[in-house]
């Protein structure tokens, strides 16, 4: 009995030291990815390319996604609002909560599952078929050629897709609230129109999204460069990328949340 | 100078021991003929120093001992092979040659500069001189052959495309796959890859090519291909070659010079007569590929009698 | 070669559909086209109690919004909350014009509104509003309600 508690405390600090260990890997690798980014950013094409494949190819599961949330925003909204009296206020309810929360979250989230995977297998398989190697035994950075173009296009699509995300999400309650239901239309923009603050609304969950884009691309990018170079390790990477980054983004999401709106 | 030495000790120690006595007894017989032969297949080369000199290097992963003690010489113009069973070490010692990896004691020495010792940036630069044939060709997948050639003419130089162009299209001609420069990785065949990542490897025109396996998985036809290759290139590109392979029959063919390794260290070398005329068992083993000798078909265990019969040890 | 153009028309065209959706934010949804934030001066005005009012609240005349709440302090001297007021620049209000806290909705969000008066010079920046009219307090009406019923009640016994 005693023997195996000391087995089970032995396990658990091995994970814990493991961690620990994998953090400041990770935290190491992020700072070689910033330094090695002149490539990518002198040689733009690269980066492009990189923004196809994070942003272009999300593109249709952001806009979809928003499109309903925002429509289920409206609907449930409505009938929360409704028994107050101020179904008026749906616009505000809708675009408050999407541009300072469902926008930047749920859009890091899909990104995390759609694109942040797709980074981590590419880059897990090219180590796996010896192909960074070889990128490197042509005296080629992989981090500079293969790394840095991958993060630059993820945090400078995630904005982008999060802004679509709220914009489709706000036409989608307009879509239910104004058309469907029929809450009138200049009641419902002008009342967010008033009640939505650029500096504080929009340009926080600008920012919050940019930290989402940059944590997601940072963990994927990673987890496919520290894979195992085999089958297994590249799909239990490709996983590991989709749990830690949405933890992740949700935990930042509180701390931005309360370094931002604490305020008001 | 060539001769064969026996400077292993394997787990069958005493039969390597046996060994090192046969081919003392052979060995001024040996020498006698190698300096008859003196290479009439090579052109006299102007400086006969050494590209690679390995000296006394021993390579561990964490409490894994790879290498140990190994020290070897590749002279300018020569194509060595480094052979031995799976997992014996020879990729390792490509690695510590190419810089990827670094020796845990002892040096190694390309175009007289200690690698171990070199910052990333000399590093780089000294890889700009090496070519290396992965082992199943790891080209890259998202490009096309040509952009896979042309890759490190546009990372390390300003040459024009059309110039870019001209150059891809000579070195895939020179493996006979200008035909195919349009296609990915994905539409080759295996030997078709292999040779879109030679042409790939000699894109800079390289001093010293290394081969990993670059026999593995291909068909006879594709092999030979390779083989015939592997020598004509290093003599038309004026380069050293390094084949780290375990394809006897294909090497002996083509190769200068043969290192065998087990258990991490150098067991036995000479040329490809010398090999092939080896009586020491192992060497002798492997080239004839038999199935029991130094190398044991059984994993060690205890007596099948006592396993059979369930006596406790 | 071919692709990499298809690929540039893509990614231009993701970029510009993203920076549209900002700019839709930014200007349908937040309103930024009619406040912006460089062109306005700073009126000061004192309340005995603001009750709710904060920070970014919006200042209406006559229902317009004509600019923000910037900063709310107590003064040490007065105990009064001095409110800083920012009003657009292509407004001019006179110097006597009075400032009131409201509540939109019987329980909705506090701002200030101002009534002009008619006095012929305006008020300028840094300029301080005489007349202030402080914030209905819910707790003190419904105490003073109660009071004026519980004065009320004996008398009419009598």
């Amino acid at each position: 009995m005693n023997s195996r508690l000391a087995a089970l405390v032995a396990d658990v600090g091995a994970r814990v030291v493991n961690w620990v260990w994998r953090l400041g890997f990770a935290a190491r690798f992020f700072w070689l990815t910033l330094r090695h980014s002149g490539t990518a950013l002198r040689r733009f094409p690269l980066t492009i390319r990189e923004i196809y494949f994070a942003g272009v190819l999300s593109l249709i599961i952001i806009l979809v996604s928003g499109l309903f949330v925002g429509m289920v925003l409206g609907l449930q909204g409505y009938d929360t609002l409704a028994r107050y009296g101020s179904a008026e206020a749906l616009g505000v309810l809708v675009a408050l909560s999407l541009v300072r929360e469902l926008g930047p979250v749920v859009a890091a989230l899909l990104f995390a599952s759609r694109a942040g995977s797709a980074i981590t297998a590419e880059i897990g398989l090219m180590k796996a078929t010896e192909q960074l190697d070889a990128m490197e035994m042509m005296a080629v950075d992989p981090i500079a050629r293969v790394v840095a173009p991958r993060f630059w296009g993820g945090v400078i699509s995630m904005p982008l897709l999060a802004a679509l995300f709220s914009a489709m999400g706000i036409f989608g309650g307009y879509l239910v609230g104004v058309v469907l239901i029929g809450v009138d239309a200049g009641s419902f923009w002008s009342q967010m129109q008033s009640a939505v603050d650029f500096r504080e609304d929009i340009w926080n969950g600008v920012i919050k999204s940019f930290v989402f884009g940059v944590v997601v691309t940072w963990i994927a990018v990673f987890e496919g460069y520290d894979a195992p170079p085999t089958a297994e390790g590249v799909s239990g990477a490709t996983t590991r990328t989709v749990v830690t980054s949405s933890l992740a983004v949700l935990g930042f999401d509180f701390v931005l949340t309360a370094l931002m709106f604490r305020g008001v | 100078m060539p001769r064969i030495i026996a400077q292993g000790i394997s787990p069958d120690r005493v039969r390597v021991r046996a060994a090192r006595r046969v081919v003392r007894d052979r060995r001024n017989r040996v020498e006698s003929r190698v300096s008859r032969q003196a290479k009439p297949a090579l052109p006299a080369r102007p400086s006969p120093e050494n590209v690679v000199e390995v000296d006394n290097v021993s390579f561990a992963y964490d409490a894994r001992q790879v290498l140990s003690g190994i020290s070897l010489a590749i002279p300018r113009g020569r194509v060595v092979a480094i052979m031995g069973g799976s997992g014996c070490g020879k990729t390792t010692l490509l690695r510590l040659i190419g810089g990827a990896l670094r020796p845990t004691s002892g040096e190694v020495r390309v175009f007289g500069d200690s690698v171990g010792a070199m910052n990333q940036e000399e590093l780089y630069a000294l890889r700009r001189k090496l070519g290396m044939l992965f082992q199943f060709g790891a080209l890259f997948t998202d490009m096309s052959s040509y952009d896979n050639v042309a890759f490190q003419m546009r990372e390390h130089t300003d040459l024009p495309e059309d110039l870019i162009r001209d150059l891809v299209l000579m070195k895939l001609h020179a493996v006979g796959l200008r035909g195919a420069a349009h296609l990915h990785p994905a539409e080759l065949s295996g030997g078709m890859a292999r040779r879109v990542a030679l042409a790939r490897a000699i894109a800079l025109d390289p001093q010293l090519m290394m081969y990993d396996e670059p026999f593995a998985g291909l068909d006879p036809i594709s092999l030979s291909v390779i083989g015939q290759l592997i020598r004509r290139l290093n003599d038309a590109l004026g380069a050293t070659s390094i084949v780290v392979t375990h394809d006897v029959m294909e090497s002996l063919k083509i190769v200068d010079y043969i290192y065998f390794i087990s258990d991490g260290r150098i067991i036995a070398q000479g040329t490809p007569d010398e090999i092939r005329a080896s009586n020491m068992p192992f060497v002798h083993q492997f080239v004839h590929g038999e199935i029991d000798g130094p190398v044991a078909f059984h994993y060690p265990a205890r007596a099948y009698r006592d396993d059979m019969l369930g006596v406790q040890p | 070669m071919m692709k990499r153009s298809t690929l540039d028309l893509w990614v231009g065209a993701f970029v510009m559909m993203g920076l549209g959706a900002l700019l839709f934010l930014s200007l349908k949804v937040a309103n930024l086209s009619s406040f912006n934030g460089g062109d306005t001066y700073p009126i000061y005005a004192n309340f005995d109690n603001i009750g709710g009012l904060k920070v970014r609240a919006a200042v209406k005349s006559a229902g317009v919004v004509v600019g923000r709440v910037t900063a709310i302090e107590f003064d040490n001297q007065t105990f009064e909350a001095k409110v800083r007021i920012d009003v657009e620049g292509r407004y001019q209000f006179p110097k006597d014009t009075a400032a009131k806290i409201l509540t939109s909705g019987l329980l909705g969000d506090q701002y200030i509104g101002l009534a002009a008066g008619g006095d012929t010079a305006n008020l300028r920046a840094g300029d301080t509003l005489k007349i202030t009219q402080s914030a209905v307090v819910l707790e003190n009406l419904i105490s003073q309600f109660l009071y004026s019923k519980a004065a009320e009640g004996p008398e009419k016994k009598q």
